[in-house]
């Protein structure tokens, strides 16, 4: 009975606590868009984070894109010799790459990248009274930390999947050509067939998406952070954690709205 | 170079590249030509569609020259009859006489369904926005049924034969005949032998008994 | 100048302000003083508008600032200026960029303009050539002369300093209280200091309130305090560790 009683009240907690997770971050969101909209605009340190969030991690995106890309085209490959058909590996690979592992790939990067950073660094200034002293200089933080690494996660994380995804269909492509012996052409024209506008739009679109969660959770976890240098590793695991989950979640329910209610 | 304008070359250079591929591949992926270059729709009604969908390409003499855009049921209200409407988009240099057959085919292993157009010999090209009548897909039920059938005919022919019914089962079954014919058979043979002997007994014509 | 009435502010039921009530007076320097953990803080940021209270009010120039919006509150903001405990100098910042930070947030000023503006505010502090460093570059004492620097570069009204002395040596000490001094008699402007430090609250100070269990319990000129009647005070001025106050009482 009485762990009967421990275990609900527990539940309950995690239930409240989840209530205040979704409170916060919607507040913070709302909060965050009003003020992208309302003067002063940071060109500078939007460009800073930008230059942080996009150019710096384009090499581990690339990276993880043409592996992605060689994996996706040697596991298909077995099973397309197996029925005769190769040449399906092509659209195989542009389309799980275009649609899903390009944009998914490249959020969980930057989550972890450049996600995780913004989180460590807003939450020293926090428990430094960084962030104090910025309101005491009459300068709202949300606006002056939160705005530019929000549009810049935002608007960099498309541009960082249209690299990825060139990269991941070029790794297909090198497998393809040099070890399946697919002519360079045929495996070119058959990407380009497979594809529709439609996988690129929706991909781009749900980066877009992932980029504001990356930049919201981070901010919302790192003003979230109290008790020292503890405090921020806890906030920093928090922040990547969550990003995960949503990031994930988040595509979850684009994949389903983009090819099951809007075939 | 000052740091700032630094950044903003590099970047600068970042999100260019990134436009330009975005924009070249969306102008190289399969369907933005379509979009781009005219065509015009054509009707295809079909009794029997076997489960084409949207988007499935239309070939001209197997050449994909277009695709589906949207199927309807079309139900007359007071009978109740009903045909699907298929909406098709087809290249503007594609001429389609009039009297050209359309059949949905199938494609490839995966089974992916496309609609086949064969020219006709009409002078008339059909007119956009027209109707033209497809040859419906024969489904799988109905060759099912026919097969079954045609099996059950022949069942019934094979138990006639067995039971030694017709001229065919008595043939194969009846060993009297086969008696009777063999010694048809034989009588002939000597009656042969026995031409070959004395042939002048064809012009013998025997007296007529009086 | 500013008057503080009734004030509550309790942290997960744990009670830091109790019905506290001060008045400071226009141009004078406040010390308030008590033990580390007392809340001394915490009454610095509500009168800056950080946190808001659970109950009471806080007037600034007859203007309640626990009952205007957060909009409203930046005119109000841009008459005070805090100098933080660690001085809480941006990291990503130079000590130039640091120091004319508002000038350049706030104001259209040109970059000579607000490089002039901090090479006048950081001699004001005695410190001269260190514009181009970044805060991690400097030592404790140095960051505390910045962040005065940036809080003057404000031209405000009220500036309220938080422990300016803890943490660095008596020498280094010594030179902030007498900077606190110069710049309240320079400047003309009002001074709320939160301290522990006995030698400096009566070095700066024109008042001295102690805070003990969320309230004001005490209140008078250095000397008054000095010669402190009450037990609580006489123990906390003078340093002993027997007395009314018990170690876990704050």
């Amino acid at each position: 009975m009485k762990s009967c009683l421990y275990f609900l009240n527990k539940l309950g907690n995690r239930f409240l606590a989840l209530l205040y997770f979704i409170g916060g971050l919607a507040d913070l969101t709302l909060h965050t868009i009003f003020f992208t909209f309302y003067p002063p605009f940071k060109k500078r340190a939007i460009l800073e984070q930008a230059e942080r969030i996009g150019y710096k991690s384009l090499p581990i995106v690339s990276l993880l894109a043409l592996f992605i890309g060689v994996i996706l085209a040697l596991q298909t490959a077995v099973l397309m010799q197996r029925l005769g058909s190769e040449m399906y590996i092509a659209s195989i690979v542009a389309l799980s790459v275009v649609r899903e592992l390009g944009p998914v790939i490249t959020a969980l990067i930057v989550a972890g990248r450049a996600g995780a950073a913004m989180t460590a660094e807003i939450g020293s200034m926090i428990i430094t009274e960084q962030v104090d002293a910025l309101r005491t200089l009459a300068v709202n933080p949300l606006q002056y930390l939160v705005v530019p690494r929000f549009l810049a996660s935002m608007l960099m994380l498309p541009i960082l999947t249209i690299y990825a995804n060139v990269i991941g269909i070029v790794g297909g492509y090198l497998i393809c050509v040099y070890k399946l012996y697919i002519s360079s052409n045929m495996y070119i024209s058959i990407t380009l067939e497979a594809l529709k506008f439609k996988d690129i739009f929706t991909g781009l679109v749900k980066s877009l998406f992932f980029g504001m969660i990356i930049a919201l959770v981070s901010c919302f976890y790192a003003f979230k952070t109290e008790g020292g240098a503890e405090g921020v590793g806890r906030a920093t695991r928090s922040s990547v954690v969550v990003s995960f989950v949503l990031i994930l979640s988040a595509d979850c329910l684009f994949t389903s709205i983009f090819y099951f209610i809007f075939p | 170079m000052s740091d700032s304008t630094k950044l903003e070359l590099k970047l600068g250079i970042f999100v260019f590249i990134a436009i330009i591929i975005l924009v070249v591949s969306i102008f190289s992926v399969g369907d933005f030509q379509s979009w781009h270059s005219g065509g015009y729709k054509i009707f295809i009604k079909f009794g029997f569609l076997n489960g084409v969908k949207l988007g499935a390409p239309v070939r001209f003499r197997g050449v994909d020259v277009g695709e589906v855009r949207d199927i309807d049921i079309v139900t007359d209200v007071e009978s109740i009859n009903s045909f699907v409407k298929v909406t098709c988009w087809i290249k503007k240099s594609v001429k389609v006489p009039k009297d050209s057959g359309v059949w949905v085919n199938t494609l490839g292993i995966l089974g992916e369904k496309y609609i086949e157009i064969m020219p006709g010999e009409a002078k008339d090209v059909l007119e956009p926005e027209s109707f033209i009548i497809g040859n419906d897909p024969i489904a799988m039920h109905e060759i099912a049924e026919l097969t079954k059938k045609i099996i059950t005919r022949i069942d019934t022919e094979l138990i006639r034969l067995k039971t030694q019914e017709g001229t065919l089962g008595k043939l194969l079954y009846d060993d009297q005949l086969y008696r009777k014919i063999y010694t048809i058979i034989e009588n002939l043979e000597t009656l042969v032998l026995d031409l070959k002997a004395h042939p002048w007994k064809l012009f013998f014509i025997p007296k007529k008994k009086n | 100048m500013i008057r503080i009435e009734g004030l509550c502010k309790s942290f997960n039921s744990l009670k830091v302000l109790d019905g506290l009530s001060l008045e400071i007076k226009e141009g004078e320097t406040k010390v308030i003083i008590g033990r580390s953990g007392c809340g001394k803080s915490v009454l610095l940021k509500h009168i800056v508008g950080i946190i808001k209270p659970d109950k009471g009010s806080i007037f600034i120039e007859d203007k309640d600032i626990t009952k205007i919006k957060e909009s409203q509150l930046k005119s109000v903001r841009m008459k005070m200026a805090m100098v933080f405990q660690g001085g809480a100098l941006f990291d990503s910042l130079t000590v130039a960029e640091n120091v004319g930070f508002v000038l350049r947030e706030h104001y259209h000023f040109s970059d000579k303009e607000i490089l002039e503006a901090v090479k006048e505010a950081l001699s004001m502090v005695e410190l001269d050539g260190v514009e181009e460093f970044m805060p991690v570059q400097l030592s404790g004492g140095m960051k505390k002369r910045v962040a005065i620097a940036r809080a003057i570069c404000m031209r405000p009204k009220i500036i309220l300093y938080d422990e300016p002395t803890t943490g660095v040596d008596p020498i280094t000490a010594d030179s902030i209280n007498t900077l606190i001094r110069n710049l309240h008699d320079r400047l003309k402007v009002t001074s709320i200091v939160v301290t522990h430090d006995m030698k400096s609250a009566y070095r700066i100070a024109d008042r001295i309130a102690m805070l003990y269990k969320g309230r004001i319990i005490a209140e008078g000129t250095p000397e008054e305090i000095q010669n402190t009647s009450d037990a609580i005070v006489y123990q906390f001025i003078n340093g002993l560790s027997w007395g009314p106050i018990k170690k876990e009482d704050l």
